[in-house]
């Protein structure tokens, strides 16, 4: 590997770098402990799982631990309708994201631009916590709550997303290919489609991921708009049945672990995409 | 019939004016390249004439019609840009004929132009690929492919050689010039480099800070320029310029050194003016001419065929002047220099040439 | 011949009308569903309403009383005290990885940039839940640690305690979240130009010199940059108490914070008008604090120039 920006290490440094990285991998271990652990659980019997000390190895009740789950609700359901609900929001807010950021990435002679790029910097800090009640109210007034519609509709307007997509945009695509895009007669929208889209899509694919796990992951909004326990995401279903039956230890970590495993795929496949997201927010 | 034309162009960007009045006719078939330094308009001139920048005022003619209004794609120009501007994403066919098909031309038409263009500039063998398989110099020419391919009424370049490297440069610039004969259309050629200026124009326009400082032939702004600036601008090494004073009958005395100046009409006594003597119009030999400056030599630059000898004269002004790689001065030699009284252009303290 | 263009030339018009037209959806559903409700919000902090009937203008009475209650008192005190420790641990453990993954680590950089992250994927109400995994009073992996330790079986309810279930928030914040600082962390420390520390290498500055003197100053937009995000994020923190202390704010509101007050004035005693006063109590704190941290950071720059 590297040399480290040190040059060339005396074995003081070497001993001392070794050290770091024991230290590292030990805490970095103790941070996978709890998600471990719940795998382990989730196949384990209800006994095995309050002896001291604890199992640390996979066990064998992972199908009796499933039956018990579907006791009280189809296990899939809450992943289906998180799906549901994560779909079509992240299409939808990769698209309205990315078609605003072009905008105003590309559009800055335009009356109002200043304006439009201000106000759209503001929103990050709008606290959501200020619209939620009015929100619901106004959900309610239009027969959204107990619907999906609340979580997908507006969600398609962030104001990240589109920061986020005015500096990729700005960053990726030269002002000079807008204007060999004019020349070749390929009006604002026909560019955005034919040449900056399939430039962006790395960009777009980032955007896609970080909304994916985060809205995978909200429980706020769900848990004000929502009241059906058929209709409970992920994060809902499993805030309810750790409550209502936490004496099934192993069976609420599988479901657990059920809910947790499209976000580690995800991630799995797409983790570099969603490092580059993160890290976009901080490059303003 | 002139294929574009300006009548009194300007451009402001909300109040600051950056294009005063530009009134300009390119011929067809002609090479006309914009040139001055940076900040000069020369770009915002030709972005005007694409379609890319609006005109604040004056009309803008392509074959005779007011094009004012019309948008980019249908002015039936063709553009090159400095950093290319080549989609990423498509492949060299797909970038030579994006702009057909954005117009809806025929799979078949399309294809056969972009064969056609490849073949001109020997891309075949790069149909397939994307640009960032490309050298510079084949990415410089898959950007003019694309002009090609739309048979415009005219080509407009935007600096389009600063991206390459020196030797690449004078290679591409050769194959502009060979494409400019072969295709014989109009070409608008934006340059800061005055050597790309005088090698490939027909027509050269000198540009300063939004205004024409003049518009001639290489070869009449270099013998014959209308003012300091252009004097200064055209010519490498520049033009030296010597602060004089007119003394009786059309003489001026740079020091103890006095000139007959060759001119029509008749200068003040008194009054200060600027000779120009071109570098290369310098030398020591005794038949290098009759007017004769004392020089110190400070700095000598040997550039194996010719060197290039500064100094100064006697009363402090710098002067450059270029020598044969035979004849070598040294540092500290004190030479004395001599130039033709025809060689010598007079500028009058405004920087409007005497004649 | 010669006519002065006075009105908008067509080309200007069609490229203003792109831009508008690509702006359309963000600015449309944003003003309808963001703006709208908000500006609603501002109204109902004024008002009496339980949602049935129309809203009762009572002035400042929601904001006075908002003061009043001790639990809303409690909730902001709870709040600061969360927010301030978790930010503090988050960032500064984040900033010790993150400096030692990108400088001292002797192998597998890949993997430790990646490891502290797999936590933040995991839902706070998610985590909440695992984390009573080790912490619930009856067969808590902790419980039964420390009976196994003394001999005596242990039932102390760590969830329930005042003293414990706020750090218990902390660090469940610390879990998930030092992961997203260490990437923001990285990321500023690659943009800092190798050049420097090859130029303080051969002026003969030491290790812990330039750890202090450049990588950390340098790194100060990301660290701002964090800082702010945290104060965004804890301000308004809600998932992770909620979930601990399945929705009740713990014994005697010992993990209540203002965004959970918020909701339960709201949602379980249907006093919107209260809630929206205290939402935009929230609003005030974020303006104040992102205007603090502006003025820091535009005093600590102003203090390297000099």
């Amino acid at each position: 590997m590297s040399k480290g920006i040190l040059g060339r290490m005396s074995n003081r440094e070497k001993r001392f770098n070794i050290g770091v990285t024991v230290a590292l991998g030990l805490l970095s271990l103790f941070f996978l402990l709890p998600i471990y652990l719940t795998a382990v659980f989730a196949t384990r019997t209800l006994n095995e799982v309050f002896q001291f000390p604890p199992p640390l190895w996979f066990g064998d009740n992972i199908v009796q631990n499933y039956a018990n789950i579907a006791n009280v609700f189809p296990p899939f359901r809450p992943i289906l309708n998180s799906l549901a609900v994560a779909l079509p929001k992240t299409v939808g807010l990769v698209l309205v994201s990315s078609l605003a950021g072009y905008g105003l990435s590309r559009y800055t002679r335009a009356p109002g631009h200043k304006t439009l790029l201000v106000v759209t910097f503001a929103t990050l800090f709008f606290p959501p916590s200020l619209a939620l009640i009015p929100f619901f109210l106004q959900m309610n007034a239009i027969g959204w709550l107990n619907t999906f519609w609340p979580l997908i509709v507006p969600a398609v307007a962030s104001g990240f997303g589109v920061v986020w997509m005015y500096t990729y945009v700005g960053s990726t695509v030269p002002r000079e290919l807008y204007e060999a895009a004019e020349m070749d007669g390929a009006g604002g929208i026909a560019a955005f489609f034919f040449v900056v889209v399939p430039i962006i899509r790395p960009g777009l694919a980032a955007l896609a991921v970080w909304t994916l796990i985060s809205t995978w992951n909200d429980f706020q909004l769900p848990l004000v708009v929502l009241g059906d326990g058929t209709k409970f995401t992920v994060p809902l279903a499993l805030t309810t049945l750790s409550t209502t039956h936490y004496s099934d230890m192993p069976a609420v970590m599988l479901a657990t672990l059920m809910g947790l495993v499209p976000v580690f795929v995800l991630f799995a496949l797409l983790s570099r995409q969603f490092i580059a997201g993160l890290t976009s927010g901080s490059v303003k | 019939m002139s294929a574009i034309e300006l009548r009194h162009i300007t451009k402001a960007f909300g109040a600051a004016k950056v294009i005063h009045g530009v009134d300009l006719a390119i011929e067809s078939g002609e090479f006309c390249v914009f040139v001055g330094p940076s900040g000069c308009g020369k770009s915002t001139l030709l972005r005007m004439v694409a379609g890319l920048e609006d005109v604040t005022s004056g009309d803008l003619l392509i074959n005779d019609r007011i094009v004012n209004n019309v948008a980019p794609s249908e002015r039936g120009l063709a553009m090159v840009f400095q950093s290319y501007a080549l989609y990423p994403h498509m492949t060299v066919a797909g970038n030579m004929s994006f702009g057909l098909r954005m117009t809806g031309m025929s799979k078949a038409e399309t294809e056969r132009r972009v064969r056609e263009a490849a073949a001109i500039l020997q891309l075949e063998p790069l149909l397939g690929r994307k640009p960032s398989q490309l050298s510079g110099g084949q990415r410089q020419r898959v950007a003019i492919g694309r002009a090609i391919v739309r048979q415009p009424t005219a080509f407009l370049f935007d600096e389009p050689l600063s991206n390459l490297d020196a030797e690449l440069r004078v290679q591409m610039r050769i194959e502009i010039a060979k494409l400019h004969q072969q295709l014989g259309s109009t070409m608008v050629y934006v340059t800061h480099d005055q050597v790309e200026a005088m090698t490939l124009a027909d027509k050269i326009v000198v540009l300063r800070a939004g205004a024409v400082e003049q518009i001639g032939r290489p070869v009449d702004l270099y013998r014959d320029p209308d003012n300091l600036f252009v004097a200064g601008f055209i010519g490498s090494p520049k033009m030296n310029m010597l602060p004089a004073t007119v003394q009786a009958n059309n003489s001026a005395a740079v020091g103890s050194t006095v000139a007959r100046l060759k001119l029509v009409s008749a200068l003040t006594p008194g009054a200060n003016v600027t000779l120009g003597i071109r570098p290369e119009s310098l030398g020591i030999g005794d038949d290098a001419g009759d007017v004769v400056f004392q020089f110190d030599v400070s700095v000598v630059e040997n550039l194996g065929g010719e060197s290039i000898v500064h100094g100064r004269l006697a009363d402090g002004t710098v002067v450059r002047f270029a020598q044969r790689g035979d004849q070598r001065s040294r540092v500290g030699e004190v030479l004395s220099l001599r130039c033709r009284a025809d060689d010598i252009l007079a500028f009058d303290s405004d920087g409007r040439r005497l004649r | 011949m010669v006519e002065t263009v006075s009105r908008t030339p067509a080309s200007q018009w069609r490229r203003n009308s792109a831009f508008y037209i690509s702006v359309l959806p963000f600015f449309t559903i944003f003003l309808a569903f963001s703006v709208f409700p908000v500006v609603f919000s501002f109204y109902l902090g004024f008002s009496r309403w339980d949602g049935f009937g129309s809203p009762v203008f009572i002035g400042f009475q929601n904001y006075v009383r908002a003061l009043h209650d001790p639990v809303f008192q409690k909730a902001v005190a709870n709040t600061i005290y969360l927010w301030f420790w978790s930010t503090l641990l988050t960032i500064s453990l984040a900033l010790v990885l993150s400096v030692a993954i990108n400088e001292y680590v002797a192998a597998g950089k890949t993997y430790f940039r990646m490891v502290f992250l797999v936590p933040l994927l995991v839902a706070p109400a998610i985590a909440a839940v695992v984390l009573r995994l080790f912490f619930s009073a009856n067969g808590g992996l902790v419980n039964l640690l420390t009976g196994a330790m003394t001999g005596t079986p242990s039932y102390f309810d760590w969830l329930g305690s005042e003293v414990w279930i706020k750090p218990l928030v902390v660090l469940l914040v610390i879990w998930r979240w030092t992961g997203w600082y260490i990437i923001i962390f990285l990321a500023g420390l690659q943009s800092i130009s190798r050049d420097i520390y090859e130029a303080a290498r051969m002026d003969g500055v030491g290790r812990w010199a330039i750890l202090s003197r450049i990588t950390l100053p340098l790194l100060m937009p990301s660290i701002a940059f964090a800082v702010i995000t945290a104060t965004l994020g804890g301000l308004q923190m809600f998932d992770e108490p909620f979930v601990l202390t399945q929705g009740l704010g713990g014994t005697n509101n010992s993990a209540t914070t203002v965004g959970m007050y918020l909701y339960a004035t709201a949602f379980t005693q249907l006093n919107f008008g209260l809630g929206s006063a205290v939402s935009w109590y929230i609003f005030a704190a974020v303006v104040v604090l992102t205007l603090v941290y502006r003025s820091l950071m535009r005093r600590t720059k102003a203090g390297e120039g000099a």
